[in-house]
């Protein structure tokens, strides 16, 4: 699939989602069992993007600068850091770390 | 009024943050602007650029940005009941239902909800793309993502759009298990599909736990 095709599939089907919400009954996501898998499935596919996102490459596990980019970003966010300052940052220790031959 | 504004311009910190990962992830100008023009739900596009940058298909891109959008479904579903649109204005609601449109509305359900859902959707929409228009172009000038440190500044994204969801211990132990799912399935199954199952272990762990 192209990445063209990818973008526009993606685009419509979440788009779908918002959408249908204004034409369907309430009572669809007010029922307990629904409304638990809405709030998580996020954590888990964030979850698993982050194990992945850290860990791997394409092919191989790997263990590098994102490490410490990413403690420094639990650091952050412990401290209520915003968004920006925490991705800025992370990225920043993770370059500095980089240039200076700390961690690759 | 004064409030969307504010909140579209935090907002658009995301939006540049987006626009830098969308292109070092691959994907170019145009397309890194059509995720905020058209999917404009910032947790599903970075999930989609995640994927893809992780060597993902375009499948499990797919689906993975769908199931992170879900609860934009939701929100949906309660601005429906709030808004009482019809026709064309339902779908244009739908556009710009996202977390900061709904929540403002709802909080401000008593006084004039529709005002704030609307302000504060089309504040967050303008700033989001002009932001992530500057973070496309800025990185495609800037060079190298690795040197930038942009693949830790991906994984710093994920970890914050996940923070505030860790309400619980229980909910941190799920977010520790389903990472631990991607990772043991990483090795034997094609790239994205760990991802996948990381969502589907939360849910059947979520439906288990009826209590």
């Amino acid at each position: 699939m192209s990445m063209w095709t990818t973008v526009l599939i993606a685009s419509l089907s979440t788009f779908a989602l918002k959408v249908l919400g204004y034409f369907l009954p309430e009572s669809l996501v007010t029922n307990q069992t629904s409304k638990r898998i809405i709030a998580v499935l996020p954590i888990g596919l964030l979850s698993g993007l982050i194990a992945v996102q850290l860990f791997t490459t394409k092919t191989t596990f790997a263990f590098d600068g994102r490490i410490v980019g990413a403690i420094s970003a639990i650091a952050l966010l412990l401290f209520r850091a915003p968004f920006i300052i925490v991705i800025s940052l992370s990225a920043l220790i993770t370059a500095l770390g980089r240039y200076f031959d700390f961690w690759l | 009024m004064t409030d969307a504004i504010g909140i579209g311009v935090g907002v658009a910190s995301y939006g540049v943050s987006f626009g830098a990962l969308g292109v070092s992830s691959g994907l170019d100008i145009f397309q890194t602007m059509s995720l905020s023009l058209l999917m404009f739900t910032g947790a599903s596009q970075f999930a989609l650029v995640g994927v893809i940058s992780a060597g993902g298909s375009s499948v499990a891109a797919i689906v993975t940005a769908f199931f992170v959008g879900i609860r934009n479904f939701a929100y949906a579903v309660s601005m429906n009941d709030l808004l009482q649109v019809k026709g064309l204005k339902k779908i244009i609601a739908g556009h710009l239902t996202i977390d900061e449109s709904t929540a403002m509305g709802l909080s401000h359900k008593e006084t004039d909800g529709a005002f704030a859902f609307w302000t504060t959707g089309i504040s967050v929409f303008v700033f989001w793309n002009l932001a992530t228009l500057l973070g496309a172009v800025a990185i495609n000038v800037a060079g190298d993502p690795k040197a930038l440190g942009l693949d830790a500044a991906v994984v710093a994204g994920f970890l914050a759009l996940l923070w505030p969801q860790l309400k619980n211990w229980k909910l941190r132990y799920l977010a520790l298990a389903s990472s631990g799912i991607a990772l043991l399935t990483f090795s034997f199954t094609p790239a994205g599909t760990p991802i996948l199952l990381a969502g589907v272990f939360a849910a059947v762990i979520a439906i288990r736990m009826r209590e």
